[in-house]
């Protein structure tokens, strides 16, 4: 949707430009768009790319692609979906074949193929055509029942076109579709490597991609991320992909309802996983902290692990907005775990103590207990044996304070000196960055000036906007 | 006949200190025996005035064996005051002692005196009546000075009947005919010895601020006042001369004003001491105790607020509760002045030995053996528990850090506990973070944690390392969300397109 009210804001004056470089009237044709794409030279696939999108309004354009030839013939099939330069006019006429309502949508071993075979850079000229064929693919598969089939061909395009860990406007909608169809396994090689970043601005096509994405593109997809590496008890980087969704940046205190949802799951999968609900990070907005202290999340997590009755007691009292919420089965589990984290607790205060008497402290059984503590040896949270038989013996140095191989010291140090790397390589890209530099030349020469043209930016100009955009930025 | 005397003046009795009615529901009867000593007549010579009745009705239903005898003692007391509603309270809060407590009624143990009470309410109504009058004539003749002092004695005479409530409206309108900062200093000093006779602990800081304020102004006025005058006295004689005599006379000048300032001084730090312990921060309680001037410079406050005994028993108690042991051993037992105090209780003494002795069996059985006389005291008796669960708790922390291990029955022969108790006190501590160290539970064997300095520096710091780097993806990641301008807006208006991407299209 967001392209759509992309390509439609160009105003069509603008092909008048065109106009003067090449004829409009046999572009109006599909034989001229056709000859267009195939000439030779080949024409610069941003070329292409523009004079597609300007040649005429919307929907002409799109009954254009829609049609044939004027011999009748196939243009997909006239266009080679291996050939680097066709690869934009593909997108466009599979876009609008897609979309269409009245054409019967082309062959799915056809977009498998281009979706395998289409050239990436050649795509991300026409970024905003590659999410709608995303989402034409997931359309008609859906109103085939099989939208299974829509996965493999999202993924190679996502994989193909999305350039490394970037966001693209295709991962959420990849991410729905495999929630949908219960395949969260597909998205785990997407997944494994954490909260994905934005396109720069300054990268090549960056400024393309970045047109396709909305802010709430990003709250879905790290959304759903979390979420389904939940379903899947991938806990750590499931609190990483909500936590991105809780921290995002906003302007001037608002608030996505998307981030008071994700705030809920991600205290639940702290709980899961470490046992306790640690701050959110400095810069999330104070409402939504507000928010969840005040409902009954917040005041499960802040007797977490304590009683179990009184843990149990809130969630049968509260049943309904949890199911409601669709966090039942998170409760649950957190519930289940109580005991878990009591006998981890036992490691700091006893070096060795009676199965029996650990297992009145924490409420559990004996095999309870015994089923606690390997599940806590296995995780490598504490360091333990049941020796004799029926004494749980904690080992003298805790499970936290094992010892340093000179390999992990030397892999830590290595890590470390990248990472300062990379900031002081990003520190100096700011420095010298226009805006930075713009903004302390002005400070300095006429310390005055930058208060006086604040007040008086009322009108919404480029400068305006830039202004508005570093005031977010520092905030 | 008695419940004629009760009936006599309900608006009183409803005034009556709000502390005396409380204090009967949270209370608990401690036995007086051989294990838990406790002299009433000698404890109660301390103290005259208001406070020794109302001492004695604290104990009324605190040591019900003692309440015939303490309500003799403060029926005594009460005819030689003049506030009859303290003495209606005396009995109603012996008549209220529960029926299984086996006293006597109150008609074999005093004789009611309506005559008394009916001659003195009359006296305090001529008395009121009279000073009414003569601060309706200061007002009229509009000088500053003689309102004052009429406001201050309606204060007095409303503390004397038991009025605090208005009392204390006179003493602070009185402030506003104060014309010298020692007018000031009198008047917080009359309100904190009300607050304190409340108990009114949250109150009291404010006073002591301001009372401090205008010890300040007023020893520096009085200071200048006097070389002035001695300087004037001078002022005929030769130059020389005059810088001799002023350089004799200096210190002996100094000397009388520092006395009375460190007189005020003491009461000051006496009334926030407390304050600090009414409110059961007995950390600073206890350094406010342990600093205290001698028992004379408190001049009239001890007997009628206090006795020098209990300031003994306030300090230690705070002390060992709170202080380290060096802390201890200088501020207590290095410490002539306080010294003086603890003479007035020996128990004290054999206290603060014990515990300094490590002898904790010795310390805590002394604890418990006077138990009913802390619970007695009108200050302490709130925080006994506390203050006696601190105590055992520093006690367990102290005997333990010496040893790497050792047997829980050991420590239950020093304690005088059994094991499980032992291993209780031990879990407890060791949870709450006091005790650094482990329970062998099957081997009944309390085991210090040992920490691998090194390993655990490298953990710390590949800890934070990793940390630090998650912080800064984070960051990173956030400020390529505000490069890219992928900022939550809130809606505007219906409109439903992305104002970042309206942005970006231009």
């Amino acid at each position: 949707m967001s392209s759509q009210s992309q390509s439609n804001s160009h105003p069509t004056s603008s092909s008048h430009n065109m106009d003067a470089t090449s004829s409009n009237s046999p572009l109006l044709t599909l034989d001229g768009i056709l000859a267009g794409i195939i000439a030779t030279p080949a024409p610069q696939p941003a070329v292409l790319a523009h004079l597609l999108r300007t040649c005429a309004p919307r929907d002409v354009r799109d009954n254009i692609l829609c049609g044939t030839t004027s011999t009748g013939a196939d243009p997909l099939l006239i266009l080679d979906v291996g050939n680097p330069g066709h690869t934009v006019g593909v997108l466009y006429i599979l876009a609008a074949r897609l979309a269409s309502t009245t054409i019967a949508p082309p062959a799915i071993s056809y977009i498998e193929s281009f979706c395998r075979s289409f050239d990436p850079a050649a795509a991300r000229c026409a970024a905003d055509r590659v999410t709608l064929v995303a989402q034409g693919i997931l359309h008609i598969s859906e109103a085939s029942n099989k939208t299974k089939y829509a996965l493999q061909p999202i993924y190679d395009l996502i994989t193909r076109f999305a350039p490394p860990n970037t966001l693209t406007a295709l991962h959420s909608i990849f991410l729905r579709a495999c929630i949908v169809t219960g395949n969260q396994t597909l998205a785990l090689p997407l997944l494994a490597v954490g909260p994905l970043s934005p396109p720069l601005p300054s990268s090549p096509s960056g400024k393309e991609l970045l047109d396709t994405l909305s802010y709430t593109d990003h709250l879905t997809y790290h959304y759903t991320a979390g979420f389904a590496l939940a379903t899947l008890h991938h806990w750590p980087l499931a609190c990483d992909f909500l936590e991105t969704v809780v921290a995002a940046p906003s302007l001037s205190g608002a608030v996505s309802a998307l981030q008071l949802e994700a705030f809920k799951k991600l205290t639940l999968i702290q709980l899961i996983h470490t046992g306790a609900a640690p701050l959110p990070p400095k810069y999330t907005a104070p409402l939504l902290a507000r928010l969840l202290q005040t409902s009954p999340y917040g005041a499960f997590a802040k007797a977490y692990p304590g009683a179990p009755s009184y843990l149990a007691g809130i969630l049968e009292n509260e049943r309904a907005l949890f199911d409601a919420d669709r966090n039942t089965g998170l409760m649950k589990l957190a519930l289940g775990r109580v005991p878990r984290w009591n006998v981890r607790r036992l490691e700091g205060t006893y070096a060795s103590i009676g199965l029996a008497e650990a297992g009145a402290k924490v409420g559990l059984d004996e095999a309870g207990v015994v089923a606690a503590v390997l599940d806590l040896v296995e995780a490598g949270e504490i360091n333990a044996r049941i020796d004799p038989p029926g004494v749980l013996t904690f080992s003298s140095s805790p499970a936290g304070n094992k010892a340093r191989t000179r390999g992990e010291v030397d892999r830590a140090l290595r890590e470390a000196e990248t990472h300062a790397v990379t900031l002081k390589r990003l520190e100096m890209e700011l420095a010298r960055s226009r805006d930075y530099l713009s903004k302390a030349v002005r400070n300095r020469e006429e310390p005055n000036w930058g208060a006086v043209e604040e007040d008086m930016m009322f009108a919404p100009g480029e400068r305006g906007m830039a202004s508005f955009a570093d005031d977010a930025m520092y905030s | 006949m008695e419940v004629d005397l009760i009936d006599l003046d309900p608006s009183t009795t409803s005034v009556a200190p709000a502390s005396g009615s409380n204090n009967n529901k949270s209370l608990t009867a401690h036995p007086v025996d051989d294990a838990h000593p406790f002299d009433l007549d000698s404890y109660i010579l301390s103290y005259t005035g208001r406070t020794a009745v109302e001492r004695l009705i604290h104990i009324i239903p605190t040591c019900p064996s003692l309440a015939p005898q303490a309500l003799r003692l403060a029926a005594k007391h009460c005819h030689s005051l003049r506030d009859t509603s303290l003495y209606a309270l005396a009995v109603s809060t012996y008549e209220a002692l529960p029926s299984d407590s086996n006293v006597p009624p109150v008609e074999e143990v005093i004789e009611l005196d309506s005559k008394w009470a009916e001659e003195t309410l009359k006296k305090n109504l001529a008395e009121k009546t009279k000073l009414e009058v003569e601060l309706k004539t200061y007002a009229n003749n509009m000088i500053k000075e003689s309102q004052r002092m009429g406001h201050r004695d309606l204060g007095a005479y409303y503390r004397s009947v038991g009025d605090n409530a208005t009392a204390l409206k006179h003493f602070t309108k009185s402030r506003e005919y104060c014309t010298t900062s020692q007018h000031v200093l009198d008047m917080c000093l009359s309100v904190l010895e009300l607050l304190i006779e409340q108990r009114n602990y949250t109150h009291i800081p404010t006073y002591v601020f301001k009372a401090d304020a205008a010890l300040d102004a007023a020893s520096a006025s009085a200071a200048k006042s006097e070389k002035d005058a001695a300087a004037a006295a001078n002022g005929a004689s030769a130059a020389p001369q005059k810088l001799v005599t002023t350089g004799t006379a200096g210190p002996a000048l100094k000397k009388t004003i520092s006395a009375e300032r460190e007189k005020v001084q003491s009461k000051l730090d006496f009334a926030s001491a407390l304050s600090h312990l009414g409110q059961g921060n007995f950390e600073k309680a206890a350094t406010t105790f342990l600093r205290l001037g001698s028992a004379d410079q408190l001049g009239d406050w001890i007997g009628k607020l206090v006795a020098s005994g209990d300031i003994a028993v306030y300090g230690v108690l705070c002390a060992l509760s709170s202080l380290s042991r060096s802390a201890i051993k200088a501020q207590v037992l290095e410490n002539s002045i306080f010294g003086v105090y603890i003479e007035q209780e020996p128990y004290v003494r054999e206290l603060i030995e014990a515990y300094m002795g490590s002898n904790f069996k010795a310390a805590l059985e002394i604890l418990a053996k006077y138990r009913t006389r802390h619970f007695i005291d009108i200050h302490l008796f709130p925080h006994v528990v506390d203050l006696t669960a601190l105590i055992r708790n520093r006690a367990i922390v102290l005997y333990f850090k010496p040893f790497s291990s050792i047997k829980l029955d050991r420590m239950s022969a020093a304690f005088g506990w059994t094991v499980p108790e032992v291993e209780r006190h031990v879990v407890a501590l060791i949870q709450s973070g006091d005790i650094n160290g482990r329970v062998d539970s099957q081997n009944k064997i309390l085991q210090a944690k040992t920490t691998d300095h090194r390993s655990e520096l490298f953990d710390r710091a590949i800890k934070a390392g990793n940390e630090m780097q998650s912080a800064n993806r984070k960051l990173l990641l956030r400020m390529r969300l505000q490069q890219a301008d992928l900022v939550i807006r809130a809606p505007k208006g219906q409109r439903e397109a992305h104002p970042s991407e309206m942005m970006q299209g231009d």
